[in-house]
């Protein structure tokens, strides 16, 4: 839209109407249910981890013990970057619209539909999401759902510069590389089902820490697309294991569900970037801190910049909305991810 | 107990004779297709696959007039017969032109 009165003729008509607003609900931001939240002034945030010393051992009478120290682990930077959200219109059109004692649209609806700071805590949960689907790669182009702005190139590497969901995560002592992607039987990134749950939990207690010693992480939350048939299914398997009951079971005689249950984290269904309706992960909800899963860190939270008439002179009005923010992924041993394709690994 | 879920079922006639690849269910790169129960007969002997895109799931050799009739699993309820992956097409591929008739159930699964 280019804010000009033309594209409003019916609104500011002399007919009376209704004006009603076409705006989603609001809502929390999505993204900081499975992202930690840190507050930064600066503009790059750097992370570095370090691992614990490895197991003790045993030696004979007289013998001398090897020597051991903790091992510098791997980095990240985070270098924040500008969210935005500039809204112009002309001086007519506030007027006629806003300002007038016949405007058109009361102050409520006007609060609705120039509403910057919502339209970037949506971009803010869209990007979250697109790391969650993009994450099989090492980066990807992200730009907002409407297409109105430029791509950015976003990395979807964790702390030890591999994908986030990967069968080749290095180990920091140089050991055997470790899976988070969720393998069922022979097929890799199952659809969610009982089945597949438990492939995900004995997959995940084989996740070691950086020494080789099984770090023991309770995967206890799902996250996955609002109303999806796996969401819908996420929500049987949980109450009939909360009922003491396996929910595979085929005939008369009640035996106890296999495995503990879990919450749900339900996403708003962008769909372009955002995680397909089979997409499933698995995440330990006590570990969302600063040193493993998902990062949202802030130097400013969202602004209304002060209304101004534009620079070149014609008054239009220009509002602007800022936030300086950034996220991505440290260390995602905490995670555990499925694309629901039988295919990606 | 509920095993997986899926969308509504449907139920279309299945008339297929071309030898080599048919497809019968376009797929979509956001759903699975679910083969719930293929039934129906040849009007010659011919072999038939079962196939995921360019996966082959299933094999079989049947005569002139001998039922065909696969269904989900008894007991395991919403768990498919065949699953066929995002993207990828439900194809019936035939080894020579005796047609077989018959039905297919199927649903998709978001």
């Amino acid at each position: 839209m280019d804010g000009y009165l033309n594209s409003y003729a019916t609104i500011v008509n002399n007919v009376l109407k209704h004006i009603a607003p076409k705006v989603s609900a609001e809502e929390e931001s999505e993204y900081l249910k499975y992202m930690n939240k840190i507050d930064h002034k600066e503009q790059i945030y750097t992370t570095t981890g370090v691992t614990g010393l490895g197991m003790g051992e045993i030696i004979t009478d007289g013998g001398i013990a090897a020597s051991d120290a903790p091992i510098q682990g791997f980095t990240k930077n985070f270098t924040q970057v500008l969210f935005t959200k500039k809204v112009r219109i002309s001086y007519l059109t506030n007027f006629f619209m806003f300002d007038s004692p016949a405007a058109k649209i009361k102050a409520e609806v006007k609060k609705k539909v120039m509403d910057g700071k919502r339209s970037i805590e949506q971009s803010k949960s869209y990007l979250g999401q697109a790391l969650l689907s993009q994450g099989w790669g090492a980066s990807f182009s992200w730009t907002p759902l409407n297409s109105v702005g430029t791509p950015t190139l976003i990395s979807t590497l964790g702390a030890d510069n591999v994908e986030f969901w990967t069968n080749a995560h290095p180990r920091e002592d140089g050991g055997a590389s470790w899976s988070n992607v969720i393998v069922d039987g022979a097929t890799p990134s199952p659809v969610f089902s009982y089945s597949s749950l438990l492939a995900a939990r004995r997959q995940g207690a084989l996740i070691p820490d950086g020494r080789g010693i099984p770090v023991s992480f309770d995967y206890n939350t799902l996250v996955c697309r609002k109303g999806s048939n796996t969401a819908q299914l996420a929500k049987t398997i949980k109450s009939t294991i909360e009922k003491g009951i396996a929910p595979n079971q085929v005939n008369i005689f009640n035996n106890a569900p296999a495995t503990e249950t879990f919450e749900v984290i339900e996403l708003t269904p962008y769909r372009q970037l955002g995680i397909t309706g089979s997409m499933w992960f698995l995440t330990d909800k006590s570990k969302k801190t600063e040193d493993y899963g998902f990062q949202y860190i802030e130097a400013l939270a969202t602004r209304a910049e002060p209304v101004m008439p534009d620079a070149i002179g014609n008054q239009d009005l220009i509002s602007n909305f800022n936030s300086i923010a950034i996220m991505g992924g440290v260390d995602m041993r905490s995670w555990l991810a499925s694309a629901g394709d039988g295919v990606q690994i | 107990m509920i095993l997986d879920v899926h969308e509504g079922k449907i139920t279309i006639p299945l008339t297929i004779s071309s030898s080599g690849d048919n497809v019968i269910v376009t797929g979509d790169n956001e759903s699975w297709i679910y083969i719930h129960e293929i039934a129906g007969s040849f009007s010659g002997d011919n072999t038939m696959e079962i196939k995921s895109g360019g996966t082959v799931l299933a094999n079989f050799e049947l005569s002139e007039g001998q039922g065909l009739t696969l269904d989900d699993i008894p007991g395991d309820e919403g768990v498919p017969r065949f699953k066929i992956k995002p993207s990828d097409n439900f194809i019936i591929n035939l080894g020579n032109t005796n047609g077989f008739t018959g039905s297919l159930v199927y649903s998709r699964r978001f």
